[in-house]
């Protein structure tokens, strides 16, 4: 019966966590009226993970960690309030919480744990429960640490401390993702609501929150997708979407081994397909090379090794590389990825979209050279990955490609936007 | 009809293929009538599988300061300790306490009394049952 109402408490918490550095922003938004709430809690929530994280590296005391962000979340809201009071999308905010409460009960029944997440996610959450730490493991110590360590972050704060009240904000962090990147898009507040719906109808999986970090991973895609759709689509590349941009990277660096890959692959789209803007091209390269570097610094200070994966990356197998092995290899490889690629319902009707706008409105293909890049230097680095990999084959592709794909498949949905709003131009519909 | 009502019907009914495909009133009511204890033996069994209520009973029962070794003879279970929740070095060290076994889903037909694990052997003749549910036994050293 406690549970409901302890429900409810947390997505609030969460709602008011998502306020926690408004007080940087204060300044700006001061003369404004009208601030739009989803983009606020969205930045703010990024700032907030990072928080989190940076402060993860040092192992504090979670319950008062907790209650200072609680804190200064609780006195930002006051002054925003105060000061501002007025804000749009509010209704999309009332779905964003309807949706979250609606996940959170069905994540409160899911204890179908995968294999993963019995042998290693979950130990790691217990343990950071337990306020043990990374140098305390023995296996897979070069897993990033932080998707149990957010797990085990609300379920220490939590009044209940049930173990899947931890799992809740895996919930919050992918509802959050969806509506702050469709808000970027130019539609009334009930389509955006509607489109929302859609694209959580079609990926939303209830095994996804059982703990692993995978669903965190699309999640901070979907952050990136709205910086990139500003970047690349607004000419909006400037100091504060890098900024964001760097910070979604450094949890998702965090967040899963190959989040390295997805870091330099993020970098390297941004450096060769913005025009001009040399400096702020410097500027994020130095970013990224710092947060790669604290990533290095804090894997040596705790004595944890830097392969990505131990079992994956062994130079032994160069040995056994003939023609065979490169034949049987390619073929597992590119078959299984054109098997999981084209079953991914964002990537379907993406290719269905793109498939249209090449027949229909070509002037619009050349708009998505970005991603026509990171999907193929994504091919690349995954084929080069699973080329070498020592695991067994096909065994290892078959079980992992399919995450792999979903984490930035969000990217995607651009080409789906692009493709609705000119064919509803060409219905003369919904003109804004 | 306007665009506002339309889109608004759209989202009440997609909602509510939203929620009824995730059976969220039958989750409602579980989440009110049953604790997360209660469910998560409910989910992964109590004796059968990973065995969750037996380990679960035990625990609770004689309060283990080492963690004693689960034997589980159904070889698809990942890991029998995650439901303890509680972190131990010894678990991945395989350092364990042998005064307490617990068998999970142990065949009583089988004959053997030793059992091998990597380098270490067991021999069951040297232990006692103390608690026995189904095919769900711990075992104390004589």
């Amino acid at each position: 019966m406690i549970e409901i109402p302890n429900i409810i408490l947390t997505v609030i918490v969460f709602l008011i966590l998502s306020f926690f550095s408004n007080f940087l922003f204060y300044s700006s938004v001061k003369k404004q009226n009208n601030l739009d709430i989803i983009d606020i809690s969205g930045k703010n929530f990024i700032i907030f993970l990072n928080i989190i994280l940076i402060s993860s590296i040092f192992n504090p005391n979670k319950e008062i960690l907790f209650f200072l962000c609680l804190f200064i979340s609780i006195l930002s809201l006051y002054f925003f309030l105060k000061e501002i009071g007025k804000f749009k999308n509010k209704i999309l905010y009332a779905f964003l919480f309807f949706f979250v409460f609606v996940l959170a009960i069905d994540i409160s029944n899911n204890f179908g744990y995968t294999w993963d997440t019995k042998k290693y996610y979950l130990h790691k959450a217990t343990a950071f429960y337990q306020n043990f730490f990374i140098d305390d493991f023995v296996k897979k110590t070069e897993y990033p640490h932080f998707g149990p360590y957010i797990w085990s972050f609300f379920w220490k704060n939590n009044l209940l401390n049930f173990e899947y009240t931890g799992r809740l904000i895996f919930g919050y962090i992918y509802v959050l993702s969806v509506f702050y990147f469709i808000n970027s898009f130019k539609f009334s507040d009930y389509i955006k609501v509607l489109v929302s719906i859609l694209l959580i109808l079609a990926t939303y999986k209830t095994l996804l929150f059982d703990g692993r970090p995978d669903i965190l991973v699309f999640s901070f895609f979907l952050f990136i997708s709205k910086y990139l759709f500003e970047i690349f689509h607004k000419n909006q590349f400037d100091y504060h979407n890098i900024i964001l941009i760097i910070l979604t990277l450094n949890l998702i660096l965090w967040t899963k081994s190959e989040g390295i890959a997805y870091v330099l692959l993020i970098a390297s789209t941004l450096i060769l397909f913005v025009k001009n803007n040399f400096n702020k091209k410097i500027f994020l390269s130095i970013l990224v090379f710092s947060i790669i570097l604290l990533k290095y610094f804090t894997y040596y200070y705790y004595g944890i090794s830097f392969n990505p994966h131990e079992d994956t990356f062994n130079l032994k197998l160069i040995n056994d590389i003939d023609l065979n092995f490169f034949f049987t290899r390619s073929s597992q490889i590119i078959s299984w990825y054109f098997i999981y690629f084209f079953t991914n319902p964002i990537i379907i009707l993406s290719s269905l979209s793109l498939l249209t706008i090449l027949i229909r409105y070509k002037s619009l293909i050349s708009k998505f050279n970005y991603l026509y890049f990171f999907l193929l230097s994504k091919f690349c680095v995954l084929y080069a990955t699973f080329f070498v990999t020592v695991y067994p084959m096909p065994f290892h592709v078959k079980y992992s490609l399919d995450r792999i794909i979903f984490h930035s498949s969000g990217l995607f949905l651009v080409i789906i936007y692009y493709f609705v709003i000119n064919f509803l131009k060409d219905k003369k519909k919904f003109t804004y | 009809m306007t665009f506002k009502k339309i889109s608004f019907l759209l989202i009440f009914f997609l909602s509510i293929i939203f929620l009824n495909n995730l059976q969220i009133y039958k989750k409602f009511f579980v989440l009110l009538t049953k604790n997360p204890e209660k469910r998560l033996i409910d989910y992964h069994g109590y004796c059968g599988g990973e065995s969750v209520g037996f380990i679960k009973f035990v625990y609770k029962k004689y309060n283990f300061k080492l963690i004693p070794k689960i034997l589980n003879f159904d070889k698809m279970v990942p890991d029998n300790y995650w439901s303890i929740f509680k972190f131990n070095r010894g678990i991945r060290l395989n350092n364990f306490n042998y005064e307490y076994l617990i068998l999970l889903n142990y065949n009583t037909y089988n004959k053997k009394n030793v059992i091998k694990f990597g380098k270490k052997k067991i021999n069951l003749k040297d232990y006692k049952i103390i608690e026995n549910k189904q095919n769900c036994f711990l075992l104390k050293l004589l």
